[in-house]
């Protein structure tokens, strides 16, 4: 059967609907005089139950099957051959016929094919977009390639078994050709696939996510950034292409891994502009130190600048303080000491005045220009010097003492009366000086100058 | 009687002694009273701003509008001889004689019975020196003149009752302040010490 379906010999009718599905239940039974038997308690009959079950039109080969189990299970009772309830029951109605059909087509079979089996169901149950539930709820048949469900040996005759058993159907010719499961409830009510298609869950969620990323990025015109993005998506689809490999089909297989080559290649990129980063990020981190170093050094050359600045001025306070002070004791030193000057000058003085009383007019000169230097450089401006009369004394009673001894007679000033009453005399600094006595008659009197002439000329001779 | 440099104003003083400023323009007369009745001599300091009264105690007042009259000079009663027992005399001490010097800073006093001539500072009053007579023979100064460069020309009697017979005339070149004092009295030390062992052997 299967060559005659892959060489074309097949044609594919349309679904029944479900009036056509009733005449495929009784009238072939109507013809071999077969009756479906009556529940008598609830007086259902067993092509109405059939029927009802039987609720889909792709229901046909499973429900064909059903018919065949009831007629190796009819009775005959009197003159008529029943299709019994019972024999229905103990098939577990329509669910429990695919569940028994299946198992037994694939208990024919070795390990080998067993084996096929996960891959087999992989390739013929898709995610259905309504949602995932669980035991198959949320997954939906599909149909495979014939060719390449049946690429070994061991798979081709899992196929046929199924295929007979009306678990699988083949559609299409050629090429074309395709295999399915017979109907959404296998997924179900085969309790192996159910459980198998549950193992492989995740399979199916990556697939259809791939796949419809896949489709995308191929409607798109295969632009890169329709590829999976690096991380979880990727990871999951490089991992089912991995493990199941050509169960995704070449143009899924190419897009993972195009996926992977441009995530790595971004990786690549990624990991370059990082080292680049990272390297401009030293640079940066080391321009930055070096900054921090030349600020910190700054400052610290700053810091000592102003510590400097701080001292030297200090410095100079207590130089000026020091100044100040040497200026002071200075000052202090000058005042004692001009009053010290003042003091023996005036001490001087009065020895002065003692000496001349005892008629020491050597001592009293000597003294008495002791004194005149002791205070001369210290004498301010008007201010009275107490050894000037001291001197004046002393010069006098030394001209007094070289007159009245002979020794000499600069005691004396010569002078001379002119004609016109001028008085002329000659000392030994500011040489002839002249008097005008006239200016002065009111208290010498001319004729008392020329009286004094006499003792003048006596004098001078 | 007295008449200032600018002959603005005029003193006098009574017989009594009492003494009195005239002001020359306005007729004004402002009598000194601090002096009491013992004025003997009047005489107009050069700036005619003072004036110097000499009284029959041998002081020597000054005298301004604003100040009044105060002493300048005490009497140096001490050294006199007591000549004034003569018939006539004033009395002993008795300013006879002032002389003031051209540059203001020196006044001279003639007292009566004194035999020298005494040398002050006009400024304070403070004694300078004197002037003794050119030998130990009883001499006394009869009038003084300070010359144009202060050189001090000074007449001498012989006796108070002949003052007005000078015998001698002197002139002193007196140092006209402690430098020249100093180097006078540097000439003359100088001087002295080199006479003075062969000029002066016996001093005593």
């Amino acid at each position: 059967m299967l060559a005659l379906k892959t060489g074309g010999a097949a044609y594919d009718l349309a679904p029944p609907g479900p009036a056509e599905l009733a005449e495929i239940v009784r009238q072939p039974a109507a013809a071999a005089e077969l009756v479906f038997e009556t529940d008598p308690a609830s007086g259902d009959r067993l092509d109405d139950r059939l029927l009802r079950e039987a609720d889909r039109p792709d229901m046909l080969p499973l429900l064909q099957l059903a018919l065949n189990r009831l007629f190796e299970g009819r009775v005959v009772v009197g003159a008529e051959t029943r299709l019994t309830i019972t024999a229905y029951d103990d098939l577990g109605g329509l669910a429990g016929v695919i569940d028994r059909e299946a198992e037994r087509a694939v208990d024919a079979l070795g390990e080998a094919e067993r084996a096929a089996l996960p891959r087999l169901l992989r390739r013929l149950v898709a995610v259905a977009h309504e949602g995932m539930g669980a035991g198959g709820a949320g997954l939906t048949i599909r149909t495979a390639p014939l060719g390449a469900a049946t690429a070994d040996e061991a798979s081709r005759r899992l196929v046929a078994s199924l295929v007979e058993a009306r678990i699988l159907l083949i559609s299409g010719e050629g090429a074309d050709a395709g295999v399915h499961l017979a109907h959404q409830r296998v997924l179900t009510d085969w309790v192996r696939a159910r459980e198998q298609i549950g193992a492989d869950a995740e399979f199916y969620r990556i697939r259809d996510e791939v796949e419809e990323q896949r489709r995308r990025w191929q409607a798109a015109g295969r632009r890169t950034e329709l590829l999976l993005p690096r991380g979880l998506p990727l990871a999951e689809a490089e991992a089912i292409s991995t493990r199941f490999g050509d169960e995704l089909g070449n143009e899924t297989r190419a897009f993972v891994i195009a996926s992977g080559r441009r995530a790595r290649r971004r990786q690549r990129l990624t990991a370059i502009a990082a080292v680049v980063f990272a390297l401009v990020g030293v640079a940066a981190t080391a321009a930055g130190i070096l900054a921090w170093n030349q600020r910190q050094y700054a400052l610290a050359q700053q810091q000592q600048a102003e510590s400097e600045r701080a001292r030297a001025e200090e410095q100079q306070k207590r130089a000026e303080a020091e100044g100040k002070r040497a200026t002071d004791n200075e000052q202090r030193a000058n005042v004692a000491l001009r009053a010290t000057k003042l003091e023996v000058a005036q001490t001087l003085a009065a020895q002065v005045q003692l000496a001349l009383r005892q008629s020491d007019v050597g001592r009293a000169l000597t003294l008495a220009v002791q004194a005149g230097n002791a205070e001369r450089d210290v004498l301010g401006p008007g201010e009275k010097a107490a050894s000037e009369p001291a001197l004046l004394g002393a010069l006098a009673a030394v001209r007094e003492v070289l007159h009245v001894k002979g020794a000499a007679q600069n005691w004396w000033l010569p002078y001379q009366f002119l004609d016109d009453g001028t008085l002329v005399y000659a000392d030994g600094r500011s040489g002839l000086t002249a008097v005008d006595l006239e200016h002065e008659s009111k208290r010498i009197g001319a004729d008392r100058l020329g009286g004094g002439r006499a003792g003048g000329d006596r004098l001078v001779g | 009687m007295a008449i200032d440099s600018s002959a603005e104003k005029i003193a006098y003083a009574h017989t009594d002694g009492d003494v009195a400023v005239v002001t020359v323009a306005s007729g004004a007369t402002h009598k000194i009273a601090e002096i009491g009745k013992a004025t003997t001599q009047l005489e107009w300091i050069r700036d005619g701003t003072r004036l110097l009264i000499g009284d029959k105690d041998g002081r020597v007042h000054v005298w301004d509008q604003a100040g009044g009259a105060r002493v300048l000079i005490a009497s140096p009663l001490a050294g006199s001889f007591r000549a004034n027992a003569w018939p006539g005399q004033p009395p002993q001490g008795a300013v006879l004689h002032l002389a003031l010097s051209h540059d203001g800073r020196r006044v001279a006093v003639i007292r009566q019975d004194m035999a020298a001539l005494d040398i002050y500072d006009l400024a304070d009053g403070h004694y300078l020196t004197e002037l003794t007579p050119p030998w130990s023979t009883l001499k006394i100064p009869a009038q003084a003149a300070f010359a144009d460069d202060d050189a001090i020309v000074t007449e001498w009697a012989v006796h108070p009752l002949a003052r007005d017979k000078p015998r001698f005339v002197t002139v002193h070149q007196l140092p006209r302040n402690l430098e020249e004092a100093l180097t006078d009295a540097i000439a003359r030390l100088a001087a002295l010490n080199a006479v003075r062992p062969a000029e002066m052997p016996s001093e005593k």
